[in-house]
C-alpha cells in the first residue's frame, strides 16, 4: 500500500518535472524522426549508387561487346561521364584470336558501382569468348576453368538491408534507456541532492515500498514511452523510404503490440538498473553522465553481438531483444528462447537489483554521501 | 517518550556520540543543547532511525527503534534541519503524502491533513508548489508534514535556524500547543532565548556526552551563573577541562 503511494507521488512529481519529461519525449518524438530522416538519406544514396549510363569512347567499334553489356543491364549515353575506350584495332585483334584491352575511364569516388558491374560484364564477355576459341580448337571450355565458384546469398536482403534492419531494432531497444533516464536519476541520486530522502526515510516506511514504489514509476514511464516510441516509430517508417533500401518491415499494429511486449520485461530491468546506479552515484549530474554512458549499452551490444553470437544470444537480456525483435518486426525464421523464458530471467534480475537498492537505501552512507 | 540508552557513534576517528542517556517526557519541551559538532544532529538521526548507533540504543513510547523501526517511526513526527520538500509537489499534496506514509487513508486521512492546514493557517496556500514557498512557509510545510498524524513524540532539528519572527512565533506557538496537549517534544538548538522560552527541560551535550541535565534554571544554578548563555559557556569550559 506504502509502495502504491510512493508511486503516485513519484508519477505526479514526475508529470510536472519539465526535465525528465522533456528527456523522455525527445527520444519518443525526435527519434522515430531521425531515423526516418536517416533512411530517407540512405535511400538518396542507394539512389544515386544506381547503375550510370556509360559513353563508348575511343576510335573503335564493338557491336557484340555493347551487347553483352546491354544484356548485363548496361546503359548507355554519349554524353555519361563512364567512359569505355574501344581501341581502334579492337575488332581486328579479337578476329585473330589476340588479347584486347578495353579501357575504363571514370571518378571511381562516385561511380563505383556502375563501373564494377562494367568490370564484371566485361570479363563475363571475355571469358564467353575464351570458351569460343577453345571450343575452335576442339577443346572442351571446362579445360580453361577447372574450379568454378557458385555463390548463392541465403538472404534475401542485402548487405545494406541487414544493416539498416539492424539499426531499427537498436533504435527500438535503446528507447527504454532513454526514456527513463532523467526521472531515475531524479527519483535517485535527484531526491538525496535535494534532502527529500532523509525525510523520506523517517517515516514508517520500509526500503522495499520506497524502491519498489520509485521503480514502478520510473517502469511505467519506460514501458508508456517505449509503446510510444515503438508506434510512432512504426506509422513514420511506414511511410519511409525502406522499400528502396530492400528493407521490408512489419508495420501493422499486432507488429507493435508483438514489440511492445517483447521490450516489457527490458523495461523494468533497465529502470531497476537505472535507480541502482542513481542510488550509488554522487550527485545529479554524476547519475546523469553514467546512465548516459548506460544508455549506449543497447548500441554497442548491436554492433558486438551479430551473426553467430546474434545466434546464440539465448536468455542474455539486450542480446535477446536485438535477435528477437527482427521476427515480428522483418519476418525473420531465426530461432530465439522463448519469450516466457526470458522474462522470468530478467524479472528474477530486476527484483535482485530492488533488494539491492533496498539495501543502499537501509544503509546510513547514503545519507553521510548527500 | 523518547529514550536514549548509552548511545554511541563514531565516523572514522572522530567520536560524534559517546555514551549519551537522557529521556524526553510527554507534556514536556526539552532541547539538546550544544555547539556546532557536539552530536546533537547525530543523536536526532539515531532517534529518528537514519542513524544505527554504534552500541546503545533509542525507544520511542518503550519502542526499540533498532529492533521495530516501522512500529516505532509510526509514533514520531520528525522536523529535519532541512527541510527536504519537493519543489513540484503542491503544499496539500505534501501534507497528503506524508500522512499516506504514516498509514492514515479516506475520510481519516481528508480530515487528518484538513485539520493541519487549518491548525497552520495555509489558506490559499493549499495548491501552491513548494517551489514557489518562501523559506518560512517552507517551514510550516514541513511542520504540517511532520504533525499531520497527530504523533505522541516530536523530534525537531534546530527548527528555528533561518527562519524570520514571524515564522519563530508560528512555531513557538505551535510547540507550546502541542506541549500543553501532552506530546513529548525534543529539539536541537543553540539558540539561548529560544531555548530559555521555550524548553522545559535542557540536555546540555559537549563532544558527544551529556555535560549537565535540568531544567533551565537548575543549569543556570548549577554553573553559577548569571544566565543561560553563561552557563553553557561555564559548563562547555568544564567539559574541554575534564577531557584533557
Amino acid at each position: 500500500m506504502k509502495a502504491a503511494t510512493i508511486f503516485l507521488k513519484e508519477m505526479t512529481d514526475l508529470l510536472r518535472d519539465r526535465r525528465s519529461l522533456f528527456s523522455a519525449l525527445a527520444y519518443v518524438f525526435f527519434g522515430p524522426v531521425a531515423v526516418m530522416f536517416a533512411v530517407g538519406m540512405l535511400a538518396a544514396q542507394s539512389r544515386e549508387d544506381a547503375l550510370a549510363p556509360v559513353a563508348l569512347c575511343g576510335p573503335g567499334e564493338a557491336p557484340a561487346l555493347v551487347q553483352h553489356l546491354t544484356a548485363a543491364g548496361l546503359s548507355f549515353d554519349r554524353k555519361a561521364k563512364i567512359c569505355l575506350n574501344i581501341a581502334e584495332d579492337f575488332a581486328a585483334r579479337l578476329q585473330d584470336g589476340r588479347t584486347v584491352r578495353v579501357g575504363i575511364l571514370a571518378d571511381l569516388a562516385t561511380s563505383g558501382p556502375t563501373v564494377r558491374r562494367l568490370e564484371r560484364a566485361v570479363r563475363s564477355f571475355s571469358a564467353q569468348l575464351s570458351n569460343q576459341r577453345l571450343l575452335a580448337r576442339g577443346i572442351a571450355p571446362s579445360v580453361g576453368s577447372p574450379v568454378d565458384v557458385d555463390t548463392q546469398s541465403t538472404n534475401a536482403v542485402s548487405r545494406q538491408a541487414d544493416v539498416v534492419a539492424r539499426i531499427l531494432i537498436i533504435f527500438f531497444v535503446s528507447a527504454p534507456f532513454f526514456v527513463s533516464l532523467a526521472a531515475a536519476a531524479d527519483m535517485t541520486a535527484g531526491e538525496r541532492e535535494r534532502r527529500s530522502l532523509e525525510t523520506l526515510l523517517a517515516h514508517p516506511v520500509g526500503a522495499l515500498s520506497i524502491v519498489f514504489g520509485k521503480w514502478l514509476a520510473a517502469a511505467t514511464l519506460g514501458v508508456f514511452g517505449t509503446a510510444a516510441c515503438v508506434v510512432g516509430g512504426l506509422l513514420l517508417l511506414d511511410r519511409s523510404a525502406l522499400p528502396e533500401l530492400g528493407v521490408r518491415l512489419e508495420t501493422s499494429v499486432e507488429t507493435g503490440l508483438h514489440v511492445v511486449l517483447f521490450l516489457m520485461p527490458l523495461c523494468g530491468l533497465v529502470a531497476a538498473v537505472q535507480l541502482a546506479v542513481g542510488l550509488w552515484a554522487k550527485n545529479f549530474k554524476d547519475a546523469q553522465s553514467y546512465l548516459t554512458l548506460l544508455s549506449f549499452a543497447p548500441v554497442v551490444a548491436g554492433f558486438v553481438v551479430t551473426g553467430e553470437r546474434l545466434a546464440q544470444a539465448g536468455l542474455y537480456p539486450l542480446a535477446w531483444e536485438l535477435n528477437a525483435l527482427a521476427q515480428p518486426l522483418l519476418r525473420s525464421s531465426t530461432p530465439v528462447a522463448p519469450f516466457v523464458q526470458l522474462a522470468a530471467v530478467e524479472i528474477a534480475l530486476t527484483f535482485a537489483l530492488l533488494l539491492v537498492c533496498a539495501r543502499r537505501l537501509r544503509s546510513e552512507k547514503i545519507l553521510s554521501q548527500a | 517518550m523518547i529514550e536514549a540508552h548509552d548511545l554511541r557513534k563514531q565516523f572514522g576517528a572522530v567520536k560524534a556520540v559517546d555514551g549519551l542517556s537522557f529521556a524526553a517526557r510527554e507534556g514536556a519541551i526539552t532541547t539538546l543543547l550544544g555547539g556546532n559538532g557536539s552530536g546533537k544532529t547525530t543523536t536526532l538521526r539515531m532517534i529518528g532511525g537514519l542513524i544505527t548507533p554504534a552500541s546503545g540504543r533509542v525507544e520511542i513510547d518503550g519502542v526499540d527503534v533498532r529492533r521495530h523501526r516501522t512500529k516505532a517511526l509510526a509514533r514520531l513526527g520528525m522536523l529535519h534541519d532541512e527541510f527536504g520538500l519537493y519543489p513540484r509537489l503542491t503544499v496539500e499534496e505534501h501534507v497528503r503524502f506524508a500522512a499516506e506514509l504514516h498509514g492514515l487513508f479516506g475520510r481519516k486521512l481528508s480530515a487528518a491533513v484538513g485539520r493541519v492546514l487549518d491548525e497552520l493557517d495555509f489558506g490559499d496556500l493549499r495548491g501552491r508548489l513548494a517551489a514557489g514557498l518562501s523559506h518560512g512557509q517552507r517551514m510550516k510545510v514541513a511542520l504540517a508534514r511532520t504533525i499531520v498524524h497527530r504523533p505522541r513524540n516530536l523530534v525537531f532539528d534546530e527548527p528555528t535556524r533561518g527562519l524570520d519572527v514571524f515564522s519563530v512565533r508560528v512555531l513557538r506557538d505551535l510547540l507550546m500547543r502541542l506541549r500543553a496537549e501532552g506530546a513529548c517534544i525534543l529539539m536541537s538548538s543553540h539558540a539561548m532565548g529560544e531555548v530559555m522560552e521555550l524548553s522545559d527541560r535542557l540536555v546540555v551535550i559537549h563532544r558527544g556526552r551529556v555535560l549537565a541535565e535540568g531544567s533551565p534554571m537548575e543549569i543556570i544554578a548549577r554553573a553559577g551563573a548569571k544566565d543561560l548563555e553563561s552557563a553553557f559557556v561555564t559548563l562547555t569550559s568544564r567539559g574541554e577541562a575534564l577531557a584533557a
